[in-house]
């Protein structure tokens, strides 16, 4: 499988008013990858997520998702088609427990027909034994499986961060889209964050598109990162060749003629 | 916990028992088992409003609902001759279609902007209500809607034209319809409401139609107040489209201020907040160009003072009695350490706030969960 593209992007633009947020950028994501999505502040690399999973609509161009055109989709669509997506802020059901959260992830799964939705009660699905035991594994992974009752806002922020994962990872995704996951922690959670995304990515063969301003980190994460800056594509390769790029570093630090 | 579910349940049987003698009670007594009857339709009316509380979002426009509902019934029994039951639910049912009709755009904009919207839309099918003249009797009203007349029962025949005899029939659908509701609130449909509630985005990212799961609730609200306008037109017998009447801008803020006053995140907010309202405007009826400053007040004092209504009331005395006691507690605890309390106040003033903070906060978590 590894070495066919799982989401094609081509040509994709986004504007708000006279501000090109993306400006024709092309990407693609081969299957299994972990991809490094990179650039200073203002980039347009949330953007880019938020084109990718649907929250925001594309100006023009497309994005195809396992040979599907997905460039119209809602979100809840692309997400049966197997993308997951961990937003930059800690976005989770705040009035739900840790458990109920990564069932709520894991609707895809549970969901029923429209009168299986009426005809079954909530407390009976919640007690199925395979949804119970998908939930807890997941919670098992991240390590939050002995914190399952309490509400999840009351968890500290790492701890939430690794939640979201978990809720993201709750529908099997084929794809999964990182915002920032390692924002806001101290060394200890960075590094737990970052054996999680490397062991969903081995063992679950999941692609994984992570944003992140933390350098070493992606240098230690991707295979293979994207620059953009200004809304355009400004190079891609190994992390290593990119953060070696005077066009990068440029892009970053400014050029000597900035300084004086 | 199958004590407290016995004490309910008994609760329940006797207030629904209350319900249903009432008219004895009362001795027949019409003035009454019109308020009476007026209340539980209203109930019905604030839990449709609750219901779409559940997604989050406030309607101020079941009035325009109850409208549709009420003139679609009249006019079916009136100049259709449908039979009753057939013309309730038809006109339910064309309140919920509308709605439907309705929901994509409305659910698409959130928060004050829904609100807005729905307030709108109500307002104009009362004004349509009003000056389609031919259809509604406009400005005059509608008068001699029917009720489902004469009816043999156990070999006697009993007028449902009558209030004290209507009024069964319109407890009886109330009394259904909130138990629709009320499963419905635990179904499983109930969940994907739960996470649109928490959180939009998130819900549409994890693979939730948010549109779709929105327009379904806003549907069934509707349909709700629809019955509740249909059930509305047979007891009153006339209708009236004025703004001062039951359909104007005013019973929706009423509404809102039932269900706040009752408490809404609980199912029986919207009947206790109704029933005390309503009986107290009752009680206070001879001050009556003063009721809309009482009740504002109330909506006021409840809203600072009673965040979680009356219903929640005995669940916010008891977790503010917990954490006095824990405060007390940690204080006592913090009284007990002369040396380090005596060193904290010797060096800084403000030493003194964090150490006895920690104690404090700790056990506040802990009631949070409990």
């Amino acid at each position: 499988m590894t070495g066919m593209a799982i989401l094609e992007v081509k040509d994709l633009s986004r504007h708000f008013g006279g501000l090109a947020a993306v400006n024709h950028v092309s990407v693609d994501v081969e299957d299994g990858e972990i991809l490094g999505l990179i650039g200073p502040n203002g980039a347009g690399k949330s953007t880019m997520l938020n084109l990718i999973d649907g929250t925001l609509k594309v100006s023009s161009g497309t994005i195809a998702f396992r040979g599907h055109n997905i460039t119209r989709y809602p979100p809840h669509r692309r997400a049966h088609l197997g993308i997951a997506r961990v937003f930059q802020k800690n976005a989770l059901f705040k009035g739900m427990t840790v458990l109920e959260n990564v069932m709520a992830g894991s609707y895809l799964l549970t969901r029923h027909g429209p009168w299986g939705m009426i005809g079954h009660t909530y407390e009976r699905v919640r007690r199925q034994p395979e949804t119970l035991k998908h939930c807890m594994d997941l919670l098992e992974f991240v390590g939050l499986e002995d914190r399952t009752h309490e509400l999840c806002v009351s968890l500290p922020h790492g701890s939430q961060r690794e939640l979201c994962v978990a809720v993201a990872l709750a529908s099997d995704p084929a794809l999964l889209l990182l915002d920032e996951p390692l924002t806001g922690m101290n060394a200890e959670e960075t590094d737990s964050m970052i054996r999680i995304i490397k062991e969903v990515n081995a063992t679950r063969g999941t692609t994984i598109i992570v944003v992140e301003h933390n350098v070493r980190a992606v240098l230690g994460l991707c295979a293979r990162s994207v620059v953009l800056n200004y809304g355009q594509k400004l190079t891609e390769g190994t992390p290593r060749q990119c953060v070696a790029d005077p066009a990068v570093i440029e892009a970053y630090l400014g050029t000597d003629h900035d300084v004086a | 916990m199958s004590k407290r579910g016995g004490i309910k349940t008994a609760i329940w049987v006797a207030i629904l028992l209350i319900v249903v003698f009432m008219p004895q009670i009362l001795r027949g007594n019409a003035y009454w088992i019109t308020v009476i009857a007026l209340l539980a339709i209203n109930v019905l009316l604030v839990s449709s409003l609750r219901s779409i509380t559940l997604i989050n979002e406030i309607s101020l426009g079941q009035v325009g609902f109850v409208v549709i509902g009420a003139y679609v019934h009249a006019t079916l029994m009136m100049k259709g001759h449908v039979n009753f039951w057939a013309s309730l639910i038809i006109s339910a049912l064309v309140a919920a279609f509308i709605a439907l009709i309705l929901a994509y755009p409305f659910l698409k904009v959130r928060g004050i902007y829904f609100s807005i919207l729905t307030l709108l839309t109500a307002e104009t099918f009362r004004l349509v209500a009003y000056y389609w003249t031919s259809m509604t009797g406009g400005s005059l009203g509608l008068t001699g809607v029917p009720g489902p007349g004469k009816v043999h029962i156990a070999g006697a025949l009993v007028d449902f034209n009558k209030p004290g005899n209507y009024y069964y029939i319109a407890i009886g659908i109330v009394v259904i319809a909130l138990l629709i509701l009320y499963y419905l609130e635990r179904a499983y449909i109930s969940f994907p409401w739960r996470a649109i509630k928490d959180d939009n985005t998130l819900a549409g990212a994890v693979g939730i139609n948010v549109i779709g799961y929105k327009m379904v609730n806003f549907v069934i609200a509707a349909f709700m107040a629809g019955l509740s306008g249909a059930v509305f037109a047979s007891f009153q017998h006339n209708l009236s489209p004025d703004s001062t009447s039951r359909f104007g801008v005013t019973m929706s803020i009423y509404l809102l201020v039932y269900m706040v006053v009752g408490g809404k995140d609980y199912f029986v907010g919207p009947l206790l907040g109704t029933a005390v309202l309503t009986l107290l405007a009752e009680e206070t009826r001879f001050m009556q160009e003063y009721q809309p400053m009482i009740i504002g007040a109330i909506a006021i004092l409840v809203m600072i003072f009673m965040p979680m209504g009356l219903v929640g009331l005995p669940r916010q005395i008891k977790s503010s009695w917990r954490t006095r006691k824990l405060t007390t507690l940690a204080a006592a605890e913090d009284a007990r350490r002369p040396a380090t309390a005596a060193a904290g106040e010797a060096t800084a003033v403000g030493a003194g706030a964090p150490a006895t903070a920690p104690p404090a906060a700790a056990p506040s978590e802990k009631t949070g969960q409990g």
